[in-house]
């Protein structure tokens, strides 16, 4: 949920709720008052009627007399009259006697009258139809102004709270797009508002701090593996003269070839640092006019002689396309020779290797058990599975990091008993 | 011939010039910039093999006073530093080739000999090994003036040991000539053996004996 909703929905769960109060409360309040208005008239009439009695000469017209509207009239008393006066509601259907004429809210005042002596009932009432009708619009209006007063209110504190929080989805929004691998520092609009004006110091400096950290862990990295290159360039060209000392024995000659092997690997794992390190920061930026299926074809020639070593079925298709890509070249060479090497690594004998090229990406799947690792772990650097094939646990590492730099997307997926690795261009 | 290797590492400048003086060069060193500089202004050389990274300067800027004075020494630069930018400049301003740290001894000695062939013989040298004549520029081997057909690995096998001879060359050292950096070491210890089984038997066939020994754990030996 969003903050400006949070505080609107309080505002709204508030305002509805008096509304729902105030409008029966209202309604309640204005209809007694009218009744209680209605009541004083129908006294001062009866008050009226009463001192206007004498004016009758007989019972008979007493009994005739109604009045104007023809809402009152006098009637003898009889045995189930209430001796009592009082005011009450009742309805009265306009037309008596047609049934379906809807019943109309009358107030009623029945009050027992002395005429010559004898008591009469009085019965006098008042429609209440204009009333009810004006009560009705009274509560409609108050209930449309209180509705205008709360769409207003919530139309201004949407507005204003928008306003005021303007300045933090600002730096919401470039934060969403910082990358802390880009050169780029984080630019926060100024605000007046002490607090955004805070968060947004404390913000810039966290990223500042965060990205001199990348920067000198980047450098670390790069310097650590240039300080190793001369000793290991030291160790080997001492380890290439002592194999030429005579005489050596087998022993000797066996633990020097181990050493040579190891040495051969420590100085890959170096070199592959050096270029991930290099790749980090951007050191090969210039992209240029590549043919993908030159890149490919000449690859596959490096590797040929393994290929048919271990009797792999290499298989190409979409070759004929001559796909344009623009990239650096020595980046595009690296990923896809790690990705190769990989798959030739990694197909058992007598198996098969696919590469595809497509328009929109270039796919190399090759037979071979699933994987016991994720994919995650398959991209990490030194995420090596279980089959240890001297591999320094990088190729793919950097393959995924050039993919990244080069602004493509390198994917993996285990189908149908093949490993496939698919790089979408841009 | 004569070399100058300016390298601020003496132990790597040891190994470089006890390795490279057995092949029959002279050698000078030099360890600092202003040293180098002084040299190449004095003394005329063959062949320098200038790092990078020096103290007191860039082993570019040697590069470039090297070519501005003399247009036909070689220039081999080897370099901790393998950013391709570098190794771009480096060619651009006349260097004839660029190693990456680390490296054989055995590959700096072929590089060594494949520059100084083309700059001081024009390229047009032919290498003669026990009946063999290796013509590099025509990438061509001759036995009795017959061609032989080598593939191209098994030509560049060949060159590599003709330019090692005596020596003891390491699978490393080869994988690394014949594929770079990228081949898995596993894989490509049974195809040197193939290649190196498939060159001699060519040319055994061709009437030769062909003085390639395995040394036992490490690798080939070329005999001459």
């Amino acid at each position: 949920m969003k903050l400006l909703d949070r505080t609107l929905r309080t505002y709204l769960l508030y305002s509805a709720l008096v509304m729902l109060v105030s409008i029966p409360v209202f309604y309640v309040v204005i209809e007694r008052l009218f009744t209680g208005e209605i009541d004083e008239v129908l006294w001062l009439r009866k008050e009226a009627i009463q001192a206007s009695l004498s004016r009758f000469p007989d019972e008979k017209a007493l009994l005739t007399w109604r009045d104007l509207e023809g809402n009152s009239r006098l009637q003898a008393v009889g045995p189930q009259t209430p001796l009592r006066n009082r005011v009450f509601d009742r309805a009265y259907r306009e037309h008596p006697n047609d049934p379906r004429s809807e019943p109309e809210p009358f107030r009623e005042l029945s009050a027992i009258l002395t005429f010559q002596g004898k008591p009469y009932q009085l019965i006098t009432r008042t429609s209440l139809v204009e009333q009810k009708d004006l009560l009705e619009a009274l509560v409609l209006v108050l209930a449309g102004l209180l509705g205008l007063l709360l769409l207003g209110l919530l139309w201004l504190n949407r507005r204003t709270a928008r306003q005021l929080w303007q300045p933090f989805y600002e730096t919401l929004a470039q934060l969403q797009q910082y990358r802390i691998d880009e050169g780029r520092p984080l630019v926060l609009p100024a605000s007046d508002i002490t607090e955004f004006a805070e968060l947004n110091q404390t913000i810039s400096g966290l990223t500042r701090r965060s990205h001199q950290a990348f920067i000198d862990q980047k450098e670390f990295t790069e310097n650590a593996a240039h300080e190793m290159q001369t000793p290991v360039a030291v160790f080997q060209t001492r380890l290439e003269r002592l194999v030429q000392t005579q005489p050596l024995t087998n022993e000797q000659a066996e633990l020097l070839g181990s050493l040579n092997g190891v040495t051969a690997r420590l100085s890959r794992l170096n070199k592959s640092l050096l270029l991930l390190a290099r790749i980090d920061n951007q050191s090969y930026a210039d992209p240029e006019p590549v043919y993908l299926t030159d890149v490919l074809n000449g690859l596959i020639e490096q590797s040929i002689e393994t290929v048919i070593a271990k009797q792999i079925e290499l298989v190409r298709t979409g070759f004929e396309e001559g796909v344009l890509l623009q990239i650096n070249r020595t980046l595009l060479d690296t990923l896809l020779s790690n990705l190769l090497t990989n798959a030739i690594r990694y197909t058992p004998t007598n198996g098969r290797i696919v590469i595809s090229i497509q328009p929109q990406s270039v796919s190399i799947a090759n037979t071979g058990e699933p994987l016991a690792i994720t994919e995650t772990q398959l991209f990490a650097r030194f995420g090596k599975g279980e089959a240890q094939t001297g591999g320094v646990g990088l190729g793919l590492a950097i393959a995924k990091k050039i993919a990244d730099t080069c602004g493509c997307s390198l994917t993996y997926q285990y189908a149908n008993g093949q490993h496939h690795f698919v790089l979408w261009f841009g | 011939m004569k070399l100058l290797i300016v390298e601020d590492e003496a132990e790597l400048a040891a190994d470089i010039i006890a390795y490279v003086t057995q092949e029959g060069y002279r050698c000078e060193w030099a360890s600092t910039f202003s040293a180098a500089a002084e040299k190449i202004v004095l003394y005329q050389y063959d062949c320098v093999i200038v790092d990078i990274t020096l103290p007191g300067g860039n082993g570019l800027d040697l590069v470039r006073t090297l070519k501005k004075l003399d247009t036909q020494t070689g220039v081999i630069i080897v370099s901790a530093k393998d950013a391709l930018t570098d190794k771009v400049t480096g060619l651009q301003l006349g260097a004839d080739d660029y190693l990456t740290k680390p490296f054989h001894l055995a590959e700096l000695s072929a590089r060594l000999q494949s520059v100084v062939r083309r700059r001081h013989f024009g390229g047009r040298t032919e290498i003669q090994v026990r009946g063999l004549t290796i013509r590099p520029d025509a990438r061509q081997v001759l036995v009795a003036g017959q061609p032989l057909e080598l593939t191209r690995k098994e030509y560049d096998l060949l060159l590599f040991l003709a330019a090692n001879p005596g020596r003891v060359l390491t699978k490393e050292a080869i994988a690394e000539h014949l594929w770079g950096d990228d081949m898995d070491q596993a894989d490509s210890l049974d195809i040197i053996y193939t290649h190196v089984k498939n060159l001699r038997r060519k040319i055994n066939e061709r009437g030769q004996t062909d003085g390639i020994a395995s040394v036992y754990g490490l690798g080939y030996k070329f005999e001459l």
